[in-house]
């Protein structure tokens, strides 16, 4: 598949990253080289095959019992900016 | 005396002997952490607390209690939370990110009064195999200072060689301890998925992350793994499994074990010195009453585009979280809300860390999810079933743990294609959700160390245990 400069800005907008016009086309050109990697795969029957999964049985759940969790103060301690117990983060209703 | 170049085990009769204090013993570690800053393995140290630990675990060893573990240093990966402590996963997004609960497995340790002296090096969020994508420098190999030690757990990899800890936890999602314990020339186990709980650890791709110990010995493995093993309710994917003494089951023997040697695997290529060391590792093997058995894995070459597509697909995920809301870096400058989240991911994320999102949420985005996400899952059934049937006919398949050994700081960060195929031996086995120990079979002309791959079926660790015992206390890696 063709991989165009429009793509790697969409991916780069799904992945709220900032890149500058270079930066977009050295990626691009990267990608191309990773998909020919990646694009092996399609050489792979696959036909009846399940898909892998590795999780444990659904049925073997534990109970969901009330236990004590972090504090607000713990939760908090790292947040870039807070006030009276909550996080701050930007105006977003006007 | 410098008690610092025995290994665990050794350390520890003195410790239960009461020939040596924790406290000497910290001391010694955290006076060799300074001497070898240069090699930048250590990325904070828990100086004070380190003693005041060490001082608790002497007087339980004075009343003659206590582990393997009690009083013995040790240092963990930098994406492993321990309460009080800097857990940045070599990241400028979490450079100042306190953790503010231990993980699972630093639980575990604590309750044997281990003393966690600080936190290693590593590629950033464990995506790399040289050490050169942490955001803090790269970690050097302890044993010629301008190659790679190798990654992701690169730093506890090269503390445990240059004796700056009696071991360290790393993790494992493609290779990440087995490769730089290879490039090291140190024991490096990656258990079965689900051995040991990830809870606290910091997410790369869940499905395949792993946590496990890198030690000097094969015996300094079982004891780590021990004590960090087992299950643990707040972790989905955590197995319903006893604890397992791994030491005191030993039997050190390889009469009679199949060992399985992948020809076809072989064959993709790898260094002559390598294949000279595996050579001669199978031969060890034969001579000692080992059954060689040739097996095919078909598809194993497609293991690579596997893993990056089911990695990157969970990175991208796992890494939304940091959103410059909740911890980690705020941009200082941004004009709405939006704006704060692709300012502060622009400017805390590295490039390796950006090219892996940027992947992962091309193969999971709408029109391309079947085609690459989807596929890949069912690639990963396909080489699934192949390891299934190959362990119907042997007990441990033998490989290399990595196709060359350290290569030049520089030498392929331009390349990442290249580098990728450093895993190329390591990945199936995460893929596979197996277990695999790489233990030290040799050096190569530069006097680097080469390293040997033994994988195993599902929770099958402790014949991997019996089989890399029998080989490091009869040939060894110093051939």
């Amino acid at each position: 598949m063709e991989i165009t400069i429009d793509l790697v800005k969409h991916l780069a907008n799904l992945s709220r990253l900032n890149f500058s016009d270079d930066e977009l086309e050295n990626f691009k050109n990267e990608f191309v080289q990773t998909l020919n990697q990646i694009d092996e795969l399609q050489s792979v029957d696959t036909d009846n095959v399940v898909p892998y999964s590795n999780l444990i049985d659904a049925e073997d759940l534990r109970e969901d019992t009330i236990k004590p969790s972090l504090s607000n103060e713990e939760v908090l301690k790292n947040a870039p900016k807070k006030s009276r117990g909550a996080i701050v983060v930007p105006k977003v209703v006007e | 005396m410098n008690y610092t170049e025995l290994s665990l085990y050794e350390v520890s009769k003195l410790l239960k002997e009461r020939k040596v204090t924790s406290v000497e013993l910290t001391k010694q570690c955290l006076e060799n952490i300074k001497k070898n800053s240069h090699l930048n393995a250590v990325l904070s140290v828990r100086e004070e607390e380190a003693l005041l630990d060490a001082e608790k675990a002497d007087k339980i060893l004075d009343e003659g209690n206590g582990t393997y573990l009690t009083g013995v240093p040790i240092l963990i990966k930098d994406n492993i939370n321990m309460l009080g402590t800097i857990t940045t996963c070599a990241s400028r997004f979490l450079e100042n990110y306190e953790s503010v609960y231990d993980a699972c497995v630093v639980e575990k340790l604590k309750s044997e009064n281990a003393v966690i002296i600080g936190k290693t090096n590593m590629d950033e969020f464990a995506m790399g195999s040289s050490n050169e994508n942490s955001a803090f420098g790269t970690c050097l190999n302890p044993i010629d200072n301008t190659r790679v030690p190798g990654g992701s757990s690169g730093g506890s990899a090269c503390s445990v060689k240059a004796n700056l800890c009696f071991a360290s936890l790393g993790s494992d999602t493609g290779g990440s301890i087995r490769q730089p314990a290879s490039f090291c020339g140190v024991v490096g186990m990656k258990p079965t998925y689900g051995l040991v709980s990830r809870y606290g650890l910091i997410a790369y791709a869940s499905s395949l992350d792993q946590i496990g110990p890198l030690t000097k010995t094969v015996k300094d493995s079982m004891i780590m793994l021990t004590s960090i093993m087992g299950h643990d309710d707040r972790e989905f994917t955590s197995e319903k499994i006893e604890k397992i003494d791994y030491l005191n089951n030993l039997n050190s023997s390889v009469l009679g074990v199949k060992i399985g040697v992948p020809t076809n695997f072989f064959a993709m290529g790898m260094d002559k010195n390598v294949k000279k060391a595996i050579d001669s590792a199978i031969e060890f093997f034969k001579a000692n009453g080992a059954e060689i058995v040739e097996i095919k894995l078909d598809k194993i070459d497609k293991s690579i585009p596997t893993y990056y597509t089911l990695a990157c697909a969970e990175a991208s995920s796992n890494l939304g979280r940091f959103d410059g809301i909740r911890y980690g870096k705020r941009a200082e400058k941004f004009t709405d809300l939006v704006d704060l989240y692709y300012k502060s991911r622009t400017e805390g994320f590295g490039k390796e860390v950006k090219r892996r999102i940027m992947l992962g949420n091309f193969v999971l985005s709408s029109g391309y999810y079947d085609a690459y996400y989807k596929k890949a899952k069912k690639v990963q059934q396909i080489i699934k079933n192949e390891f299934n049937k190959a362990f119907s006919k042997v007990d441990v398949i033998l490989t290399p743990t990595s196709p060359f050994t350290a290569f030049k700081i520089g030498e392929k960060v331009n390349d990442h294609i290249k580098m990728y195929l450093s895993d190329i031996f390591t990945v199936p086995v995460n893929i596979a959700s197996l277990p695999a120990i790489n233990i030290p079979c040799g050096k190569d002309e530069n006097k680097m160390p080469i390293g040997m791959q033994l994988i195993g079926n599902k929770f099958s660790e402790q014949t991997l245990f019996n089989v890399a015992d029998f080989f490091e206390t009869n040939k060894g890696g110093e051939n």
